[in-house]
């Protein structure tokens, strides 16, 4: 176990740091020079443009470059926006929170709706539950997330004005007390919508098959011929056994599922990481690309980290020879 | 072929015929079974693999897949109950009390994710209540010889007999009065096997409760079983006192049988001595299923199936037209 | 011969797959569009017109966008670039996966152990956030973002292959082969590789889904060339406009949805075909 858990940790801190790496080179090594981006498309007069270069340590050999870079990145420094001339960690920690506020719960929401289902698909041996989970699957896989919430944004915004299309509160009277959380719920209701819709494609998939296998694994038996009523097996032995592939899953899908909520949150403008991504994007803002880049993949990282570590505990068997990936 | 012992009669099955019926095709698993286990009764069922012992076994628990396995004929009754016709809920007043079942393999079939404890836990909170469990349990695993340490651990981290003695617990914390044990100790190494048998002896005799002991170990079987069933191609062919069968055997598989035991065991429960293979099950059989490897089969034989005809003391009985009468008087 | 009764099986196989069947026909027609399409429209497809923003329904049958361009035409533009960007790139990404998973697979020992190493690095990199960064960085262009999706992509196909060419390696014939003499690299091309390949172009068929996918999200986040119709910059302008023209949002992205949905369906019921293990 403390083997397994080193192996894992080995790796994780080896994988981070080739993320540097490549966060680094993404901004050195592509065409679309940085200073340029800089000092705007106005032709600079060249000592400006030299002491920029220097400024920012350009002139630096390419190993001197990468070294520094890591060095800062050990302290915490990521650079400065080129737009807000805010430090980029900063940036990013202040958005992470709000992207997560709509992330984890739809996360949640998903696992929950589409284990039920595919317990209840297992257990009824129902064709029709099953061909809905397989639909959701694949159309989950199938359409554009973000085309997903223009729709809910055309239906329920614009044609029926049920719900704000856009933001996280309304501006003029957010109210406070119940009527705050009530507004945020409402701003909420659309972007969980889609992104739910998203993850539950990932979720439904795995949890079918998993649950299916499971429900025909030898111990459901045993459990059975205990007298068990058939919900208890199904809930306690097939659901236990059968929910540690779909942890596994969204563990290793955080890139997967942080992808969707960027794209979720343009749509919707919440605002987010993906908000400040986009704005990053249309400025070429490149140390907030590169370090929402390094932020994010780290944070993979940690997800598939924390997935390995707790698959462990779910699991007491814990098949290290299986590499951790199921 | 009623059993020979009288009194209340824990299990009684009569002329079963079950299949397996899937994608338009159909396996007939067991054709025509009939056997009976008294309270307190000892009773063996021997055949080799795919003679549809375990099918037996499963299908008296309602453990076979549903939609799948159809009994299309014959009855099953459990403490006098009819239970051929149950389905959905109506097995949980059968499954554990009165009848409970230990499997071959107990490492798949127990639940690798739930300790020990909580899974003999589960089988006293049905039968007994939450209160019980944690004296209960203890009980259990005193009962099964193990160290209440175990109740701790997970399946994976005992040992094959271990392990079989922990399916035991739970199947006796739902206080049965019949255990079926299919192949109770096929995976088991001898010393091991040795041991859990005479565990199994211990057992009935401090709980009195009747055993069903399902292996292709003739071995096994004479020294646990005060009456044995020979099961061939889905057919019981032969029953009575276990010595009875075993020493005079009437049934030319069963002598097959006997003999082989004697000689050589194959390592994949199969035995070397009888010639042919067994019959295939797509179809029922009209005939004895054992024309095809029988050396004394005769035209009578060709005819019509024979039925279970007296072959000796003590309700020894054969399906076999060897031992018909007219077939002695025309010899 | 075998080759080509293996072919027919399969074509046997999928006419029994209804929804195999029905989605092959419709990338087949999606093909004939994105070759004929813009050859048969009335006029030139990007003519700005007279009449911006014409809900459907009339003249131009899908309405008209912000520079009264017709949505029918630009639907029919952007085929082209969605089919081809997605074709492209699954093709380079299962040649590079296929190749490396071989391999690996092949040669096994440290080789093995140091690609399958390289293929997970790449596939925890999230791959999407570092596909904008490179194409936001490096600027927009089809060959780009085909590049891109081929390099971040690649992982998946690698680990099939490499599970298929382990697989079909422990076969019987292949050591009868070996036997004969031939030389390793003619085994692993000639023999392992067709009869591992199955499974790999199933799942390359999920990874033009995937590709398209990508493509339509990049040219929705305006990383897209102005120069270029596609489905993701129509989503893209259609952001723009939906309190007042929702079509210009709803058809782009029923035909990403349509589209992607047949080649996954496609790949599907592909997997199931050609899979090892169903030798029905």
């Amino acid at each position: 176990m403390a083997r397994y858990i080193g192996a894992r940790l080995t790796w994780a801190a080896a994988m981070v740091l080739g993320i540097a790496i490549v966060a680094f080179l993404i901004t050195h090594l592509l065409p679309g020079n940085p200073v340029d981006a800089l000092v705007g498309d106005f032709p600079a007069p060249p000592e400006y443009v030299s002491k920029v270069r220097h400024l920012f340590g350009l002139d630096q050999p390419l190993p001197v470059q990468l070294w520094l870079y890591l060095v800062n990145m050990a302290r915490g420094n990521l650079g400065f926006s080129f737009l807000s001339r805010q430090p980029v960690l900063s940036l990013v920690l202040a958005r992470a929170g709000t992207t997560l506020l709509l992330m984890v719960p739809s996360l949640i929401l998903a696992s929950l709706i589409g284990v039920a289902m595919a317990v209840r698909a297992a257990a009824s041996h129902g064709r029709m539950l099953d061909s809905a989970l397989t639909a959701v699957s694949l159309i989950g896989y199938s359409i554009p997330v973000f085309w997903l919430g223009q729709i809910l944004v055309v239906i329920f915004a614009v044609n029926l004005g049920w719900l704000p299309a856009e933001g996280i509160r309304s501006l003029r009277e957010p109210g406070s007390g119940i009527g705050a959380v009530l507004d945020f719920l409402r701003h909420f209701a659309l972007p969980a919508f889609c992104i739910t819709v998203y993850y539950l494609a990932v979720v439904a998939r795995v949890a079918r098959s998993s649950m299916v296998e499971m429900l025909h694994q030898d111990f459901v038996l045993t459990a059975r011929a205990k007298g068990l009523s058939e919900r208890a097996v199904l809930w306690r032995h097939v659901l236990r056994n059968g929910l540690i592939p779909v942890i596994t899953v969204i563990g290793y899908n955080f890139g997967y599922s942080l992808t969707g909520a960027i794209l979720t949150e343009t749509v919707f403008a919440w605002p987010g990481l993906g908000e400040l991504f986009v704005t990053a994007i249309a400025n070429r803002d490149y140390p907030v690309l590169s370090g929402i880049f390094l932020l994010a993949a780290i944070a993979v990282v940690l997800a598939n980290l924390a997935t390995d570590l707790l698959y462990a505990a779910v699991d007491p068997r814990v098949r290290i020879a299986a590499g951790g990936r199921a | 072929m009623t059993g020979a012992a009288g009194g209340g009669a824990i299990l009684e099955v009569h002329a079963l015929h079950v299949t397996y019926e899937s994608a338009g095709r159909a396996v007939h698993a067991v054709q025509d079974a009939s056997l009976s286990v008294a309270e307190g009764e000892a009773v063996g069922i021997a055949g080799e693999s795919g003679c549809g012992k375990s099918t037996l076994a499963r299908v008296l628990l309602g453990l076979v897949p549903a939609g799948i396995a159809h009994i299309r004929n014959g009855r099953i009754a459990i403490g006098g109950v009819d239970v051929t016709g149950f389905a959905g809920r109506d097995w949980e007043q059968v499954r554990g009390q009165p009848v409970a079942i230990v499997f071959q393999d107990p490492l798949s079939f127990l639940n690798p994710v739930m300790r020990v404890g909580d899974q003999i836990g589960e089988a006293v909170r049905r039968h007994d209540s939450a209160a019980a469990v944690p004296a209960r349990s203890a009980e259990l695993v005193d009962l099964v010889r193990l160290q209440r340490s175990v109740l701790r651990r997970y399946p994976h981290e005992l040992s094959g007999g271990m392990r079989q003695r922990v399916m035991l617990a739970i199947a006796l914390g739902c206080r049965p009065r019949l255990l079926v044990a299919d192949e109770p100790t096929t995976a088991l190494d001898a010393t091991t096997e040795a041991e859990i048998l005479a565990l199994l002896r211990e057992l009935r005799r401090e709980l009195g409760m009747a055993m069903l002991l399902i292996s292709h170990d003739l071995g096994v079987l004479r020294w646990n079983c005060d009456r044995i069933y020979i099961m061939y191609a889905g057919h019981t062919v032969e029953s009575g006192a276990t010595a009875e069968v075993l020493s005079r055997p009437a049934h030319p598989y069963t002598r097959g049988l006997a003999g082989a035991a004697r000689l050589a065991r194959l390592p994949d429960g199969h035995f070397a001595m009888i010639g042919g293979d067994v019959p295939r099950l797509e179809r029922p059989a009209r005939l004895c299923p054992f024309l095809s490897r029988c050396d004394a089969a005769m035209a009578r034989c060709r005819e019509a199936m024979p039925p279970a005809l007296p072959a000796g003391a003590n309700g020894h009985q054969a399906r076999c037209w060897l031992i018909a009468p007219a077939h002695r008087e025309a010899i | 011969m075998m080759r080509r009764s293996a072919a027919w099986s399969w074509l046997a196989g999928l006419v029994q797959r209804p929804a195999g069947i029905g989605s092959a026909l419709f990338i087949l027609l999606l093909l004939v569009v994105a070759l004929l399409g813009p050859a048969v429209l009335p006029r030139h497809p990007l003519a700005l017109g007279d009449q911006p923003m014409l809900p459907p329904g009339g003249a131009y049958f899908l309405g008209t966008d912000d520079l009264g361009r017709s949505v029918v035409a630009e639907l029919i533009l952007g085929v082209r670039v969605s089919l081809a960007v997605g074709i492209v790139a699954a093709l380079a990404t299962t040649v590079v996966g296929l190749l490396v998973g071989a391999i690996a697979g092949y040669v096994g020992g440290l080789i093995d152990t140091v690609l399958m190493r390289i293929a997970e690095f790449f596939q925890v990199m999230p791959t999407f956030i570092l596909a904008v960064a490179i194409i936001a960085l490096a600027g927009p262009g089809l060959t780009r973002v085909i590049a891109v999706i081929a390099l971040l992509s690649w992982p998946q196909t690698a680990r099939l292959a490499r599970g298929e060419v382990l697989r079909v390696g422990q076969l019987d014939f292949i050591a009868a082969v070996r036997s004969l003499g031939i030389p390793e690299w003619r085994i692993l091309l000639g023999e392992v590789i067709p009869n591992a390949i199955g499974p790999v172009i199933a799942l390359g068929m999920l990874i033009v889904g995937y590709a398209i996918l990508l493509e339509a999200s990049l040219g929705y986040l305006g990383l897209s060339s102005p120069a270029i119709v596609s489905w993701g910059r129509m989503l893209s302008v259609g952001q723009r406009y939906l309190f007042s023209a929702w079509w210009l949002s709803v058809f782009p992205g029923l035909a990403i949805l349509a589209t992607v949905l047949a080649f996954n369906l496609l790949g599907d019921a592909l997997a199931d075909l050609l899979s090892p293990r169903s030798t029905t």
